[in-house]
């Protein structure tokens, strides 16, 4: 290790109603790999976007390379040899490798784009990182992996000095770990500067040289990773939760019937073999970091993405659920997590949303029953105490909380059995949290069943009967919730096998 | 009365087409059988080339000679035409026939063909401008020449009014564009001939300032909204019959105007569309004047009932005929003239005799 | 933490109006500029008056209302229908040729016209939703096919359905009837009634709640069990029978109609579907505020001759006049979109 390339200091920076980053320190050397962790929400994001310029740091200092910086966007800090390898990919697919590299930048000769000196330059490039890549073929044609090496070499060939990875492991393969991990080394050895963010336990431990944990915002400490054990990292990680009410122990009768039964799931990457059992008046938390592929397990089940196999069984009678509107015979509803895109149709009023999927039961003859549609919404707005004038107000104008309810008494309406709730309070004040998780409590009271979507430990621990958690698509842990602590839901949520 | 004696008007130049087939005709040793033609007209939608077709065909039986007559879909089709030029120039034929809808776009071709040795032969609006030597002959009406003619007759029926009129008189013109020869011809020939009889009749004769710009220029007469005689040629922007009907009706609706005329089957029918809301056309008391131009079942219908005082028929039927023993003729090496296959004032009393009925197409 | 703001003010007293409301301010807006139109038009054109400008403006209205009111249905869904101009023309000649040259009765003529536009809706329908492919691409190409095939179906002839007077010539006393010595443009009846029908299927009825949902969020119409597919099938098959009925209207109006022709009138039907408050990007729309913009616009394209203007002139004002309506569409979503 050399000496040190980056310090920031007390770095803070608050959003409306949030404190995003509360005076944290980050110091790197010339030649070390420093892994950045924490979990979702953690800030480990904000705090590299205010480095890079996208967000501007509310107090704090950034010294680099011995001088106090503050870059007002990316491109500057690219210039002074900062640059981030994104995990989702910045390419054009359309464009070649060495098309893709000089972005911005082209390599010209008078008027016109030199292609054959640009080709060169990054065989060139590739050369030197030892990566085998054709500059010329069309960048869709590569593997993920072999894009991502794009990224990096695009990254390097800007003469950086500092080179910021963002989960870059997430969507490879072994092999190409191995690959990524090899130029990642020769980095550090020509005494370059690398953070490295990663949920990934084992890597952490195999490429990076000091660790950095930060919570809630907030700088927690930095590790020698030789030194340390997986469990004191996850315990920096994790710390203590306060929540009220936590359950202690399942709520669900010991002989209550599976309503739901799902064998052997698979559709694509992020779902890969999942079963699992849902109970009559349980509560399921789905837990695990960004990506695990929940949601995706959410959808396929609900019929919304197709399936390449497994079965699901709905009061213990086989199912077939190919389309939304399979799942919703069957008595499965499901709220999304991003409610604006597929949850409310916002251009309409409470009512029209409220009984979108019911719509079958408010007709007159071939007519609409207005009255009686508008009866119901307005019932579900006094029992979810939905805030709103009436129930003729288009949705758009509520707030985030109360259009939550609007999906919520969609599938009430609807009567639903099993309802997935793919993170509930999303973006709703802490208020509206409350009054959804006694909802939810009432719910499960009723004999209905849930499947709750979570990123919030706290909100797992505090509504679960049991708990799921995903890695990378597949089931790696399933707690009860008298056993389940976050280190091991941390545990099951970072191991990969 | 007078209506009796200009009923049967033909232009000359008939004479000359009938003069033309028998001249081949003559020649009865040779054998036709090897000749093939290729036809290319500016469309086959409008029942007028139905009608030329007719006469090709009738032609072509009668001499055994083979032809193959194609056309774009519409008139604005250009690169359509083109390729349909190309790939009767490809099949090598004993001649060819053209309506060209833009000759500059088939210059090219023309040159090809006469270095080829193709002797290429106009018919309806021809090949104006077209390189030196390629096109041998034309078989065409003149356009000009019947404008004149619609003008004259609408004159005679407008003259007492406007020696009479205390004020301005108007003469609506309904033009379907500003870009073909032969409509903006018919336009021209009609709006010289009306102001050079209205001047005669010793009154002032402008064109409505709102006209069309090429009209305006190309014609006789400068742009006047305070003359005597005010003619006004509207064109749409584009050629849909909604376009023109809003045209014809804006004419109609004008309190001066005491009469109107279309410069082909569109623009005529156009008229006829703005006076079913309206039933101000015909030659009573108080009434607008009408003319149109070609046939149709609508325009038929339209002189048979005295809403048209009457209307131009060419000679579709007789310019096939004579297209077909031109380009036998120029494909036997003799020498060619342009023909003028004439045209025709038609009226409720005149369209059922027979040399005027084989004009006229539904 | 947006919940403090549950309830935001929008709006103002006019806005606010129960009135104003229960109508909506773009159609108020749209009445306006039509009566503001119609007032300059008779200020500046004393012919403009005539009680024959009126029949002139519903001969240009009903055809084109017809159209409207049928790609309002796709662009409700979010998607468009660019082969309705083509489509109009080539059924409407093919059912006129059926009767002008080949002898059969009136009604035959008009049940083909219609049934070729269902059926073009149909595949326009299929194309869209069985093939995935975008509407705008779809319909584009079912426009080239609609404008090869009435030229190939009538041998390019141009057709003129029987005239007004003809015996057989009662289609175009539907929509123009003579009662003593005056004509009456009793379209405007069958317009209406099709307007009130429509208004009720699209507020009234599950097909057209589903329409609009679809249109304004189909991925959460989707997941709420609405078989998204089969509803935007219905939207392009509405249109297509739309179209059908516009070729009537167009040949009851208008003379002669050559194949391959109509071109470019889709695009006054979805202007004038804009005009009237249906967003482009769909989920919103009516087609009461639909037949408002068709007004305009055959108000606009009757009247602006009325005034000297030459024709060119005439098209720039109607470009600019949509350039205005579709600004106020991207305004809205704007706001959606916050």
């Amino acid at each position: 290790m050399g000496d040190v390339i980056l310090t920031m200091k007390g770095i803070d920076k608050s959003f409306p109603g949030v404190h995003a980053l509360d005076h944290v320190d980050l110091e790197v050397r010339r030649g070390e790999v420093h892994a950045l962790m924490g979990e979702n929400g953690a800030g480990k994001s904000t705090l590299m976007k205010v480095l890079t310029g996208i967000y501007k740091k509310d107090a704090g200092t950034i010294t680099y390379e011995g001088k106090e910086v503050e870059f007002s966007n990316p491109r500057e800090a690219q210039d002074a040899g900062v640059v981030i390898v994104h995990q989702e990919l910045n390419m054009m697919g359309h464009l070649t490798v060495a098309q893709n590299i000089f972005i911005g930048r082209e390599i010209m000769r008078g008027k016109f784009i030199d292609d054959k000196k640009m080709n060169e330059e990054a065989r060139k490039l590739f050369d030197r990182l030892g990566i085998d890549i054709d500059p010329t073929e069309t960048m869709s044609r590569l593997t993920v992996g072999k894009q991502q090496m794009c990224e990096i070499a695009k990254a390097i060939s800007h003469d950086a000095k500092l080179i910021i990875f963002d989960e870059p492991s997430a969507a490879l393969t072994e092999a190409e770990i191995e690959e990524l991990f090899k130029i990642i080394r020769d980095l550090r050895d020509r005494q370059l500067g690398i953070v490295y963010i990663s949920h990934r336990m084992d890597e952490i431990k195999v490429i990076t040289d000091r660790v950095t944990v930060m919570r809630d915002g907030a700088y927690v400490g930095t590790l020698i990773t030789e030194d340390c054990t997986k469990d004191d990292i996850i315990s920096m990680m994790v710390g203590r939760v306060i929540y009220e009410e936590g359950k202690t122990e399942s709520h669900v009768a010991p002989d209550a019937p599976v309503v739901l039964k799902v064998d052997h799931l698979n559709a694509g990457r992020m779902v890969q073999d999942v079963s699992f059992e849902l109970r009559k008046g349980e509560i399921l938390g789905f837990s695990g970091l960004m990506g695990a592929g929940r949601t995706e397990t959410a959808r396929a089940l609900f019929g919304a993405d197709p399936k390449e196999s497994g079965d699901i069984y709905v009061n213990g009678q086989k199912v077939t659920i190919k389309s939304p509107q399979d799942a919703v015979k069957c008595g499965i509803g499901y709220l999304s997590e991003d409610r604006k895109r597929y949850g409310i149709v916002v251009e309409k009023t409470i009512a029209e949303n409220s009984t979108l999927a019911t719509l079958k039961r408010f007709m007159k003859g071939i007519f609409i029953d207005n009255k009686k549609e508008n009866e119901a919404a307005q019932n579900y707005v006094d029992i979810l105490k939905t805030k709103t004038p009436g129930v003729d107000q288009l949705v758009v104008n509520l707030s985030g909380g109360n259009q939550q309810k609007v999906v919520i008494a969609k599938w009430l309406v609807r009567d639903c059995d099993i309802l997935i709730f793919d993170e509930p309070t999303r973006g709703i004040d802490v208020g509206a949290k409350n009054e959804i998780y006694h909802l939810m409590n009432e719910l499960v009271d009723q004999g209905k069943s849930i499947i709750m979507i979570s990123s919030e430990m706290s909100e797992i621990l505090r509504m679960s009967d049991r708990i799921v958690v995903m890695c990378e698509g597949r089931k790696t842990g399933e707690l009860g919730i008298e056993e389940a602590t976050q280190e091991k839901i941390m545990h099951a949520a970072t191991r990969r096998d | 009365m007078k209506r009796k004696l200009m009923s049967v008007m033909l232009c000359a130049t008939m004479v000359a087409s009938m003069l033309g087939s028998v001249a081949v005709k003559a020649d009865e040793e040779v054998d036709y059988s090897g000749i093939t033609l290729e036809i290319v007209s500016k469309g086959l939608q409008h029942q007028y080339w139905q009608a030329v077709l007719q006469g090709v065909n009738s032609k072509a039986e009668e001499l055994g000679v083979t032809v193959n007559f194609v056309g774009p879909d519409s008139e604005s089709d250009i690169q359509q035409q083109v390729t349909q030029l190309q790939s009767a120039l490809d099949s090598n034929p004993s001649a060819i026939g053209l309506a060209a809808l833009d000759t500059s776009s088939v210059e090219d071709l023309l040159t090809q063909a006469a270095e080829a040795g193709i002797p290429v032969i106009g018919f309806d609006s021809g090949v104006p401008d077209a390189p030196e030597g390629s096109v041998y002959a034309t078989c065409a009406t003149d356009n000009y020449a019947a404008g004149e003619l619609a003008a004259e007759m609408v004159y005679e029926a407008i003259q007492e009014t406007v020696v009479n009129a205390e004020s301005s008189v108007r003469i609506g013109v309904v033009a379907q564009d500003a870009t073909s020869e032969s409509v903006v011809n018919r336009g021209l020939g009609f709006i010289d001939k009306i102001g050079e009889l209205a001047e005669a009749d010793g009154k002032t004769v402008g064109l409505a300032s709102n006209s069309n710009e090429k009209y305006i220029t190309d014609s006789a007469f400068e742009a006047d909204d305070d003359a005597d005689v005010i003619i006004e040629v509207l064109v749409p922007a584009s050629v849909t019959s909604e376009l023109s009907a809003t045209d014809a009706g804006t004419l109609m609706d004008k309190e001066d105007t005491i009469a109107i005329y279309g410069s082909n089957e569109h623009s005529a029918n156009a008229m006829i569309t703005a006076n079913e809301n309206r039933g101000v056309l015909g030659t009573g008391e108080g009434q607008i004047i009408a003319a149109g131009f070609d046939s149709g079942a609508s325009i038929k219908a339209a002189v048979a009932d005295g809403t048209f005082l009457g209307a131009i028929t060419q000679a579709p039927v007789a310019m096939g005929e004579t297209l077909v023993e031109l380009m036998v003729a120029a494909a036997l090496g003799e020498e060619v003239e342009d023909v003028d296959t004439g045209c025709q004032w038609y009226t409720a009393e005149n369209m059922d005799d027979e040399e005027i009925a084989q004009n006229l197409y539904d | 933490m947006a919940d403090k703001t549950a309830n935001k003010k929008t709006g103002n007293a006019f806005t606010n109006n129960p009135l104003v409301k229960l109508i909506g301010v773009q159609k108020i807006v749209v009445l306006l500029v039509l009566i503001l139109l119609i007032v300059f038009f008779r200020a500046n054109s004393t012919a403009f008056g005539k009680y024959s400008t009126l029949l002139s403006i519903m001969d240009y209205t009903y055809y084109l209302a017809f159209l409207a009111m049928g790609v309002t249905f796709c662009l409700l869904t979010g998607g468009v229908d660019l082969s309705i101009g083509t489509g109009m023309f080539c059924y409407a000649i093919i059912g006129g040729y059926l009767i002008t040259h080949k002898d059969m009765p009136v009604i035959v003529g008009i049940l083909v016209t219609m049934l070729l536009g269902l059926a073009m809706g149909t595949i326009n329908g299929l194309i869209v939703t069985r093939g995935g492919h975008a509407p705008f691409l779809a319909t584009l190409c079912t426009m080239m096919i609609a404008r090869g095939l009435g030229a190939i179906a009538t041998n390019s002839t141009s057709v003129t359905w029987p005239a007004y007077s003809a015996a057989n010539g009662w289609t175009r006393r539907i929509f123009k009837i003579t009662i003593g010595n005056t004509k009456y443009p009793l379209g405007l009846l069958w317009v209406i009634l099709l307007m009130i029908a429509f208004s009720v299927f699209l507020n009234r009825t599950r097909p057209g709640r589903y329409i609009t949902a679809i249109g304004s969020n189909e991925e959460a119409a989707r997941l709420s069990g609405v078989n998204v597919k089969n509803y935007k099938m219905l939207a392009y098959m509405i249109c297509g029978l739309c179209t059908g009925l516009a070729g009537l209207a167009y040949s009851s109006a208008f003379q002669s109609m050559a194949p391959s022709g109509g071109g470019g009138i889709e695009l006054n039907a979805i202007g004038a579907a804009i005009i009237g408050g249906t967003s482009m990007s769909g989920g919103s729309g009516s087609v009461v505020g639909t037949i408002l913009g068709v007004f305009i616009m055959s108000v606009l394209q009757t009247g602006l001759p009325y005034i000297g203007l030459q024709a060119n002139y005439q098209q720039i004002i109607i470009g600019l006049v949509l350039i205005v309506a579709v600004y106020i569409d991207v305004l809205k979503n704007k706001r959606l979109a916050r």
